[in-house]
């Protein structure tokens, strides 16, 4: 199913939104990447994942109030949909089985 | 918190893509991320990154799309769009006449480029063509330049030049190939040198381009050639007979190569390549002859070479190798092949020159044309929108602003002219086939897109659209609406007069500079055709006898043909009528400087050669069959080369030609062997005997005007008891023609795209005094009113235009006189430029103008005035 593919950094934007309730959006999510994972992302990066989630049904968007921050520009804020919560699940029990199944290895 | 902002021009750029979907969001974004970094990593960097991001951020789907762009840059674009089809679609005949006009002048100008682009791509295709040169024979005491030169050139030009990377010569031979008993005559025949085709880039069908004229007995020929002798391409190896009429000899010459048809764009033009080591046991002798004159030959130096080294090394060549003191009279030019076409005016030989005063002149009038039409346009446009100044007013007043009256003005114009270069592109296009047949090229549409011509053209549609739209655009723009509104004429009310006048004055002065061109032309070609040529060319043919056989035979084949019914006189000679004359013997005379050195044309003739040709003698008697003496020992000379010797009688003057001691009997008219390009040479007339180079090679034989086709029919039995050629004969006054042909077909050209340009002059004009006689149609009303009559009034407008068009004359008469005289200047015999010509030229440009202008201005200067005065 390629429609409901989910990429690894998708996955890691979807995680990180999740996480972020009631503040996620491009900047706070690429901050938090950055941090988590110590790499460095590219703003547009993150907020084409976004779109793409959302096109996906992952996430949904909605825009939020001013800020003086942005001089007065809205923001665009995204939340976890349900359908999105189920894909993490999914990827997380696939990985959770395959870890049981993993024999034991002394390196 | 200034140093959080990030560089402004990106942010104008993100601004400027960026649809506004999404621009706010982004833009909120890539700030706060921004002020993130200048935290996290400086200001610095974090500026130079931010335009990064920006560009990052550029996708297909956040840029604007063309709704938006409306929107913001020209929402009314379509709406312009459709006013100005609307307002060509109003005044459908004027904007079509107009447009028109503009299409006529671009297809001139495009066919003319094209012309020119042709004319300058000769010779262009070879590879390496920058370091090949022609060797071009001249002769410093007398001053003649020559295509043709002798066999010992490349031996021992090899020696004394190091330098030179390759030599090959080409010279022409008429051959009689064999093909299936029947016989074809072919004069596009070349002895070549081996490497002639990896010296020079013609296409290569078949055979080894490096090796195909090494060996004897060698033959290369062109695809069309294949095609006619055996009716297919793969014919290497084939054998094909010939028989070489110079020589008398017959080779079996095998195939070694098929080019692609020589292009039409090379000066060069064979059909069959011979390799010149065939030639040895024919022509070996030739290569100690330095004065024997006959092959063309090219050298190819290394790149970057300045010919002028080699040149000046020439006088040391001949002294060295020729002999003592015979740089005097013999010399080598280094030519660039690429200027064979176009500077070889002086140059004598067989092939066809293009010429670069026509060219110059060509471009003149493509210029002169391009402007008048340009002009005319302008005006016109202008002329009709300044009846806008309402339509400006009332857009105002609905809340247009400058930009946008601006905006439909030049949408408008950009809509007619390119109306206009579709048009004149299909025109182009369409008689493009026909222009090549007139002009005897081969020019495809494709070189229409070339990026000079591109250029070019974009450039003047550009130049055209900026002053076409800026009287309405910018002008009108400026009047403030409630004054035109309140003006109930709806015309802005702006006093140009003086721009007015000159675009009269140059599109008077094009006019008359284009009429006298043509009236100048036209007389030179006038002058061709009944130009006294010193004889009698009517009912004159000349058979050439090219068969050494034959040549032996001649006094039988003379005598038979003298019986036939219609020939009222002939006799024989050494040249054709017309002839290049290419053989010079050295002359001396009685009382001739020492140092000088003089070469003449020495022309075979028989006793009835004076009378068949109807020439004059000037001096003394001809030669007579009375005189035993006057067989061996007596010569003619024509008055130029008489001249030369400077004498004044002929009482018992000697003169030796080629070694042979003369006595000069009589002294013959000068007559053309050639076109008027070229001077009449120093000739003499003598007898000679049959197997010499020089002898006599062509019957020419007076007809009787009553029943030439039967004469013809009578002669060509003759012909064919003696020989298994071909009868071949021509019409001297036709040949005579022929040499003209390239001018005249030029002429006529060139005479045609002037008077297009004469009468898109005529056509601004008019538009002109209509818009005059608009403008002034109240003044002229309230003039009549208060009593003025007609007469006046037309004598009000006429000296106007009559002050501009003496103006207009006095520049363009000397204008044209300079570039035809410098045109004239390519003719050895031109007509002389006298007052008569401009005089008649000023008249015609006078007629035409009054024709055009008499009678709108009858028509204004009649009107009832209160058909302008009701209005108020």
């Amino acid at each position: 199913m390629k429609g409901t593919h989910l990429g690894e950094f998708e996955e890691l934007v979807l995680l990180t939104c999740a996480l972020l309730i009631n503040s996620a959006y491009s900047v706070t999510i690429g901050d938090e990447i950055e941090r988590q994972t110590d790499r460095s992302v590219t703003l547009s990066t993150v907020h084409t994942a976004l779109y793409r989630l959302e096109k996906k049904g992952f996430v949904e968007s909605y825009m939020g109030g001013t800020t003086k921050d942005r001089g007065g520009r809205r923001k665009r804020l995204y939340r976890i949909t349900a359908a999105g919560f189920d894909v993490l699940n999914q990827a997380k029990e696939m990985r959770n089985r395959m870890w049981d199944m993993m024999p034991d290895y002394k390196f | 918190m200034s140093d959080y902002k990030p560089p402004r021009w990106a942010d104008r750029f993100l601004e400027w893509y960026c649809s506004k979907h999404y621009l706010e969001e982004v833009q909120g974004d890539l700030h706060e991320w921004h002020k993130r970094r200048v935290l996290k990593s400086g200001r610095f960097r974090a500026r130079l990154m931010y335009p990064i991001d920006v560009v990052a951020y550029l996708r297909l789907f956040r840029v604007k799309n063309i709704d938006e762009m409306e929107k913001r840059n020209n929402r009314l674009f379509f709406s312009y769009l459709k006013m100005a089809i609307r307002q060509y679609r109003r005044n459908l005949a004027y904007s079509t006449l107009n447009t028109l006009g503009l299409a006529i002048g671009l297809v001139s100008v495009m066919l003319i480029s094209l012309f020119i682009l042709d004319e300058l791509s000769f010779d262009r295709f070879h590879d390496g063509h920058d370091q090949i040169y022609r060797l071009v024979n001249h002769n410093p005491s007398s001053g003649r330049l020559g295509d043709a030169t002798p066999s010992p050139w490349k031996a021992n030009m090899e020696l004394a030049f190091p330098e030179i990377e390759q030599h090959v010569r080409l010279g022409q031979d008429n051959v009689l190939m064999k093909k299936e008993g029947e016989n074809f005559l072919e004069n596009g025949f070349y002895w070549t040198d081996a490497g002639f085709t990896e010296f020079f880039s013609f296409e290569v069908l078949a055979g080894d381009r490096a090796t195909m004229l090494d060996e004897p007995n060698s033959i290369v020929l062109t695809k069309s050639k294949a095609l006619r002798y055996f009716n297919r391409l793969d014919v290497v190896g084939e054998l094909l007979p010939l028989k070489v009429y110079d020589g008398n000899k017959e080779f079996t010459m095998k195939i070694t190569g098929v080019l692609e048809d020589v292009p039409r764009n090379s000066h060069l033009q064979f059909d069959f390549l011979g390799s010149m080591s065939t030639t040895d046991e024919m022509y070996g002798r030739f290569n100690s002859i330095w004065g024997l004159n006959w092959m063309q030959a090219y050298v190819r130096l290394p790149k970057g070479t300045d010919p002028g080294t080699l040149e000046k090394k020439v006088p040391a060549f001949f002294e060295k190798y020729r002999g003592e003191g015979s740089s005097e009279f013999s010399d080598i030019i280094f030519q660039p092949l690429t200027e064979v076409r176009l500077e070889s005016n002086n140059v004598e030989g067989r092939i066809a020159k293009g010429d670069k005063n026509n060219i110059l002149l060509f471009g003149f009038v493509a210029v002169l044309i391009l402007f008048a039409a340009s002009i005319n346009y302008i005006n016109l446009t202008t002329a009709k929108s300044t009846r806008r100044g309402k339509e400006v007013g009332m857009r105002k007043v609905f809340g247009a602003n400058r930009r946008h009256v601006i905006r439909q003005f030049y949408v408008e114009c950009a809509l007619q002219l390119s109306i206009a270069y579709i048009l004149a592109i299909g025109i182009v296009v369409t008689v493009l086939p026909q222009f090549n047949a007139v002009v005897q090229k081969e020019m495809f549409n494709a070189d229409l897109f070339r990026p000079s011509i591109l250029m070019v053209m974009a450039g003047v549609y550009l130049i055209i659209l900026l002053l076409s739209g800026f009287y309405p655009a910018i002008v009108m723009n400026r009047f403030r609406p409630i004054e035109v509104l309140r003006n109930s004429q709806g015309t802005a009310g702006v006093n140009r007069g003086w721009i007015r006048r000159i675009q009269v004055l140059v599109q008077f002065a094009i006019a008359t500079f284009l009429i006298s061109c043509t009236i100048i032309v036209l007389n030179q070609m006038n002058y061709f055709n009944s130009h006294d040529k010193g004889f009698n060319s009517d009912q004159l043919i000349n058979i050439p006898v090219d068969d050494r056989n034959l040549q032996e035979r001649l006094v039988l084949i003379k005598d038979r043909m003298s019986r036939v019914s219609g020939v009222t006189s002939i006799t024989a000679s050494g040249e054709a009528l017309p002839s290049a004359m290419n053989n010079t013997w050295g002359f001396d005379w009685e009382g001739k400087p020492d140092e000088q050195s003089e070469g003449i044309n020495v022309v075979a003739i028989d006793y009835d050669y004076l009378q068949t040709l109807e020439t004059d003698l000037v001096l003394g008697r001809n030669i007579s069959k009375d005189l035993a003496s006057d067989s061996s020992s007596a010569c003619l000379l024509n008055e130029s080369a008489f001249k030369l010797t400077g004498w004044t009688d002929l009482e018992g003057r000697k003169v030796n030609i080629g070694g042979n001691a003369l006595f000069v009997a009589g002294v013959v008219e000068d007559f053309n062997y050639n076109s008027l390009h070229s001077e009449v040479a120093p000739a003499a007339y003598m007898l000679i005997l049959p197997g010499a180079r020089v002898s006599p090679d062509n019957l020419i034989l007076r007809l009787d005007a009553s029943n030439i086709s039967s004469a013809i029919d009578d002669l060509d039995d003759v012909w064919k008891e003696f020989s298994e050629q071909p009868f071949d004969f021509s019409f001297v006054d036709q040949s005579f023609a022929q040499l003209y042909g390239d001018e005249k077909r030029f002429m006529k050209v060139l005479v045609s795209f002037a008077i297009i340009g004469v009468f898109l002059g005529v056509l601004g004009l008019v538009g002109l005094i209509s818009f005059v006689a608009e403008r002034h149609a109240r003044e002229i009303s309230i003039r009549k009113v208060l009593g003025a009559s007609r007469g006046s009034i037309m004598a009000k407008v006429g000296t106007q235009f009559m002050q501009i068009f003496v103006i207009s004359v006095l520049i363009a008469l000397p204008l044209s006189r300079m570039v035809m005289s410098n045109w004239l200047q390519g003719f050895a015999y031109s007509i002389s430029l006298n007052w008569q010509v401009f005089g008649f030229a000023t008249l015609v440009a006078l007629t035409i103008t009054l024709l055009s202008i008499g009678t709108h201005t009858l028509r204004i200067a009649s009107a009832n005035p209160t058909k302008h005065l009701s209005d108020h």
